[in-house]
């Protein structure tokens, strides 16, 4: 008799993270041909995920990708789900500061800004509802130079010199195009939370993007 | 399982009632629109995930159209007549379906008519120590055995129900000679027939997987066909493949084969019942076949789908 559909899927799903010994002969050529692909598939989503970023690591990222899927990644049958776990595995392997890991983090941020804008109301701004904190789907990413510099470099193949933080970017699911570059004033503001201090136009205008939002249970 | 299969079973060879639209093709929205006219085709197959994006939140996976590229694609097909074929819904996993892609569909059917409904005969989730979902990678075919047969056969009713068109179950192209079997099923040729014959449902003939499996387990693809019960055959696809390590991939990565062209010929020439023809083939290479590729493509398959549908060319 044979075992149950469960058993064989659970045996299967056990073996494939290297947990059990595999329900099909894994010496058979079918099976070894199967995790070439299986692994080829892992690798390429990654890739897929995140090429831009990969272009600007030293070996082109294959080292990060092979780590990566060594480790159990690239599996996701989703992309965008895939592109979000490789993101947050890059975010921590990347060396900081770096043109990279700024990128990685746009990426992020506006992935998550995203995800917000599907779910985003702008709030009646008649009503005031306490305290004020940074917007669940929103973020400040630092450049190390401006945006448009940066995507031109990474396109030719070479990257400016890295300085000093230089251009702030505010993701946020409001915003039309869900990003933009943020003045003096708004990274301040967004360091400080100090809202009293702040012009209310302002106020007004990050809660209408949702830079900025009310916070949710309204408790100081 | 409480599964009434007397009645199904009755009838094993009954044709699953759909219609003829003819030669079909996927809605690639960097091929021009040009192609996508009755002159060149008779109906579009979208697969609704490329129009869907996946979002994680706390209760699970949303699939949520991408407005811009969905309503792309829905101008892109106009007026041609569309059918459904989605791959997420993983129908042979044992702890569950894939539910936010049957919850996709269910959104679907109230906003895009479809003439028909397809997924793949396979499982691409199992579940984890902690009784969590978990993904394999790629997509694995399915023991042949009464379990599963009564299990996929159950879940395949219940989506034709639900959506009230017919539901195709694909033969997926995979490289696992030796899966587990009961001997009254056999094998998954016998696995098919089994879940066809128990559900009511249809088959979606993917002749170059057909193809890629005789050629990868040495099987004659004549006599593999052989195998297939034609007369619950809705759909066909066609497609390109390459070799890789000494096995012959489904890469959906050009022209279609001699050999799969004969079969094409051999399964219409048997089964003239046969709702349409699909030519595959991904985005990524469809720079490398062109648009003038494609449309060649499509019209060897009209030429071969008009020989044995003579009635349908005279109306057209």
């Amino acid at each position: 008799m044979t075992e149950s559909l469960a058993a064989f899927q659970s045996r299967l799903g056990r073996a494939l993270r290297g947990q059990a010994t595999c329900p099909i002969n894994p010496d058979s050529q079918g099976y070894r041909f199967t995790m070439t692909v299986r692994r080829s598939w892992c690798e390429q989503r990654s890739i897929i995920a995140a090429r831009a970023i990969l272009k600007l690591t030293p070996d082109g990222g294959k080292s990060l990708v092979q780590e990566y899927v060594d480790h159990g990644g690239g599996l996701a049958w989703f992309q965008a789900i895939e592109s979000e776990k490789f993101l947050s595995f890059l975010s921590s392997r990347l060396p900081d500061p770096s043109h990279a890991l700024a990128i990685c983090r746009m990426s992020q941020a506006l992935a998550h800004a995203r995800r917000g804008s599907s779910i985003f109301k702008p709030p009646d701004l008649r009503v005031a509802r306490g305290p004020i904190v940074h917007g669940s789907h929103a973020a400040l990413v630092w450049l190390y130079s401006d945006p448009g510099t940066v995507m031109a470099a990474m396109n030719a193949g070479h990257l400016p010199p890295l300085g000093p933080p230089s251009h702030a970017v505010l993701f946020a699911p409001g915003i039309p195009a869900l990003f933009r570059e943020a003045t003096e004033l708004e990274v301040m503001l967004w360091n400080t939370l100090a809202i009293t201090e702040a012009p209310p136009t302002l106020v007004d205008d990050l809660l209408r993007e949702g830079v900025l939002m009310y916070r949710p249970d309204g408790s100081c | 399982m409480a599964f009434n299969l007397s009645c199904k079973l009755d009838a094993p060879g009954q044709a699953v009632s759909a219609g003829s639209l003819g030669v079909g093709f996927g809605c690639h929205l960097a091929l021009p629109d040009a192609l996508y006219t009755a002159d060149v085709l008779d109906f579009v197959e979208i697969t609704p995930e490329i129009y869907h994006r996946a979002e994680q939140f706390e209760g699970g996976v949303q699939l949520l159209p991408e407005r811009s590229t969905f309503d792309a694609a829905r101008t892109r097909c106009g007026n041609l007549p569309v059918t459904m074929h989605s791959v997420s819904l993983s129908i042979g996993t044992a702890h569950g379906m894939f539910e936010p892609c049957l919850a996709m569909m269910d959104r679907l059917r109230t906003e895009w008519s479809f003439r028909w409904y397809s997924e793949h005969l396979q499982f691409q989730t199992t579940l984890d120590e902690s009784g969590e979902s978990a993904e394999t990678g790629v997509p694995f075919p399915l023991p042949a055995t009464v379990e599963v047969s009564e299990l996929i056969a159950e879940r395949a009713a219940s989506i034709q129900r639900r959506y009230g068109v017919p539901f195709l179950l694909e033969n997926p192209a995979h490289y696992l000679p030796d899966l587990p079997a009961d001997p009254e099923i056999g094998d998954e040729f016998g696995l098919m027939e089994r879940i066809l014959a128990l559900s009511g449902c249809g088959q979606l003939l993917d002749l170059h997987n057909l193809y890629c499996n005789s050629i990868n387990f040495g099987l004659d693809p004549v006599t593999a066909l052989g195998r297939i019960n034609l007369g619950r055959v809705v759909e066909i696809h066609i497609a390109g493949g390459s070799w890789r390590d000494g096995f012959y991939m489904d890469a959906h990565d050009g022209e279609v084969p001699e050999a799969v062209w004969n079969l094409l010929e051999e399964t219409l020439c048997r089964a003239p019942g046969i709702g349409g023809v699909v030519f595959e083939i991904l985005d990524l290479h469809l720079e490398q076949l062109g648009p003038d590729g494609v449309a060649r493509e499509l019209e060897r398959a009209r030429t071969i789908w008009r020989r044995h549908h003579p009635k349908a060319e005279a109306h057209a």
